[in-house]
């Protein structure tokens, strides 16, 4: 290895079959040191790839393990402002191995001392069975999990599992609806968004406010016990959005037990529910006459004599017995201008209006149960003029708000809705009826409230108009003058809706404070009045002076009457 | 015969190895601190996913309502205690139904507060217009800022 070279270079020369060996030789060290060549090449070039090209900086290991999040098997439902209305948590469900439990008698008479709801023959029955797996308790809580395993018994144990909670307990139930023990959507938003908050990884959020929910909740259940009412209902509706800021239908339930729901109670009286609404449906015929031209603001109708349509008569209750003027038919609910004002539009025109303010189709509200409408199958004269005052058509609650919504916001219509639309998207309603009618409408609901049958709705510096609706219920196939169905439908503040609130009482009884009346506009209307009064300090609505002259001149509507046979302007 | 080069090779060899081995333990004791704060990060976030729940079951708005009344004698307010700089415009000819005198409060910023009434705006600073003789004793902060607007 050392030295210079030889000065003597001696020249091999080989010949045959030795120089044949060397050529073979020096071509298999060839092909060897370009196939290792290529080979390290291929490493070097992939070790530059890996180490320089590819992901030049640290690699992200640390912050992908830290991106980990619980993920619970359903996503949790919030409000508008993010309270948490429903959530799922991971609890302990207790099951045993009755082959590995040794004394199945003793462990059974242990276990009912700390789970005092089992019954211990129930539980000795299940551990001598013959199967290797049998629940004992399903969802404890993390006291009983303790208190359990603290028994030391051989043969127990406990499986993770989750479980729907609903941390408001009754507040909002008829929304939320709940789920069955293994998490499936049973009802409500549960059940319409089963399979979306099975999958998604963030909260669904709901257009309730439960603030809102919670006045309307407890004015309601007030009003329910003050008049001893079967069931209440309540709904509280944005009118520039069709958003449903609260809807509370009594009686109630608590999700968290879903087995001692009772039927009444699962019943949602908002969405589920058809009524004949009567009165508040005089809005719609109002609307339809002014929009279609069939009668002015100053024109009337005879309301002289009731009108017979065999075998019906159709009546007012505390009847003028004189021309009514439109304000006049409006505000004092009558049922013959009513039907007059209906006839004079016609049957098919107000088949087409009614349609258009959804309340002759199923609503498309986000809710597992939605009652679609009953609507005569045939529409005769007979049913246009009953239409015309609230009877011989039944729509739920939710419609009939979204459709009061659409009248008095400038005509546009938005189909109710319970989730909040996304701020970018653009909120796309249908026209109606023209923003003059809607003018004209809102004075005249104001007109009701000022002087009409809807005065007790009145809420100081909010500024409610409305409209008093009392049906008299079906019962045993005749109109009974006993049940009735009394509710007050209005918007505030009505030079400007913000907000639609609706109040409904089934069978509310009169008490002697309403001298033994049980109407809409005596038991109905305050509850608007009282949940006005709460909702809207809570919604930032700023009150107005109610008496301001300004004020009064923008909702002013000539009203018309007839004196000594003489029509006159009875004020403007 | 060692060349001097060679024993370089052979240090700077053994050197990497033992550098490799103890950035690899490092690396190694790391990750399983890493793991455990994975681990203890998923507890706590387990943990605050409960406490949200409870959080939102303390906070049921009837109970909130029920506490408020009963400890605090707080009563839900209406529309009538609200009222708009407008109002108060058109109502500042009206004198005050209750004598009032605000306490002399050392702290001199404090902003002037409006007062349920509407006609009765109180500041929490002593008006020193106050003492003047014809004066009624009536602090009048709010109104002195909307008559520089007419």
């Amino acid at each position: 290895m050392s030295g210079r070279p030889s000065r003597h270079l001696t020249i091999v020369k080989l010949e045959g079959e030795r120089k044949q060996a060397v050529e073979t030789g020096r071509n298999r060290l060839l092909v060897a040191g370009a196939v290792f060549a290529s080979g390290f090449l291929m490493i070097a070039i992939r070790l530059v790839d890996v180490a320089l090209v590819k992901s030049g900086d640290e690699p992200n290991l640390a912050r992908e393990r830290a991106s980990e999040q619980i993920r619970t098997g359903r996503a949790d439902i919030v409000d508008r402002n993010g309270v948490l209305l429903a959530t799922t948590l991971a609890t302990a469900s207790l099951y045993a191995n009755p082959k590995t439990v040794p004394d199945a008698k003793r462990a059974a008479r242990r276990l009912v001392k700390v789970l005092p709801d089992l019954n211990q023959a129930n539980v000795l029955a299940k551990l001598t069975s013959k199967r290797r797996f049998v629940w004992l308790k399903r969802h404890l809580t993390p006291e009983q999990q303790y208190e359990v395993n603290r028994l030391g018994v051989p043969g127990f144990d406990f499986q993770r599992e989750e479980r729907r909670v609903y941390p408001l307990g009754r507040l909002a139930a008829h929304i939320l609806g709940h789920t069955d023990i293994d998490n499936r959507g049973l009802a409500g938003i549960e059940r319409y968004f089963d399979e979306d908050l099975r999958a998604r990884p963030t909260p669904l959020v709901l257009s309730v406010d439960v603030r809102i929910q919670n006045i309307v909740t407890h004015e309601l259940r007030r009003a329910r016990r003050e008049y001893r009412a079967a069931a209440a209902a309540a709904i509280v509706l944005d009118a520039r959005n069709g958003e449903i800021v609260a809807m509370a239908s009594l009686p109630d339930f608590d999700p968290n037990r879903p087995a001692d729901i009772i039927d009444a109670a699962r019943f949602d009286r908002n969405a589920l529910g058809v009524y004949e609404m009567g009165s508040t449906l005089k809005i719609f015929t109002t609307a339809m006459a002014l929009e279609t031209g069939a009668v002015k603001l100053t024109g009337g109708y005879d309301a002289t004599r009731p009108i017979r349509v065999s075998p019906y008569w159709i009546r007012d209750h505390g009847a003028k017995r004189r021309w009514l003027s439109v304000p006049e038919i409006f505000i004092y609910s009558s049922n013959i201008g009513s039907a007059r004002m209906a006839m004079a539009v016609g049957g098919k025109r107000q088949r087409a209006f009614m349609g258009r303010f959804g309340l002759l189709s199923r609503p498309s509200i986000q809710l597992a149960e939605v009652g679609a409408p009953l609507t005569p199958t045939k529409w005769r004269d007979i049913n246009t003029m009953t239409i015309g005052f609230g009877h011989g058509i039944a729509v739920s609650p939710v419609q009939l708000v979204g459709g009061v919504a659409a009248v008095v916001n400038g005509g546009v219509f938005f189909p109710p809705s319970l989730i909040v639309k996304p701020k970018d998207a653009p909120i796309i309603g249908t026209r109606v009826v023209s923003t003059a009618t809607s003018d004209k409408m809102r004075r005249l609901m104001r007109l009701a409230v000022q002087r009409g049958t809807g005065r007790r709705a009145a809420a100081t510096g909010y500024m409610v108009g409305g409209k008093t609706g009392t049906a008299e219920k079906i019962t045993a196939r005749r109109y009974s003058r006993k049940a009735l169905l009394s509710s007050f439908v209005g918007a505030f503040p009505i030079q400007a809706p913000r907000y639609v609130v609706f109040a409904m009482l089934d069978e509310p009884r009169g008490t002697r404070r309403t001298r033994g009346y049980a109407t809409g506009g005596m038991v109905a209307a305050p509850i608007v009045s009282n949940i006005v009064s709460r909702i809207g300090p809570a919604l930032g609505i700023p009150t107005v002076d109610e008496e301001a002259r300004k004020l009064k001149r923008r909702m002013a509507v000539r009203v018309m009457t007839m004196r000594n046979g003489v029509r006159r302007i009875a004020s403007e | 015969m060692i060349r001097p080069s060679s024993v370089a090779w052979v240090i700077l060899a053994i050197g990497l190895c033992a550098g490799l081995f103890l950035v690899k333990q490092q690396v190694s004791a790391l990750e399983a601190r890493l793991a455990q704060l994975n681990e203890s990060i998923l507890d706590d976030q387990q943990a605050i996913h409960v406490l949200r729940a409870e959080w939102s079951y303390l906070n049921q708005p009837a109970r909130l309502d029920d506490l408020g009344r009963r400890l605090l004698h707080l009563e839900p307010r209406d529309g009538s205690g609200i009222a708009s700089i407008e109002t108060l415009r058109r109502h500042r000819g009206m004198k005050p139904t209750a004598p009032y005198s605000p306490k002399p409060n050392l702290d001199l910023h404090a902003s002037p507060l409006v007062s349920p009434g509407y006609a009765r705006p109180i500041s929490a600073t002593p008006d020193l217009d106050a003492r003047r003789p014809g004066h009624d004793g009536w602090v009048r902060v709010l109104h002195t800022g909307l008559d520089g607007e007419r």
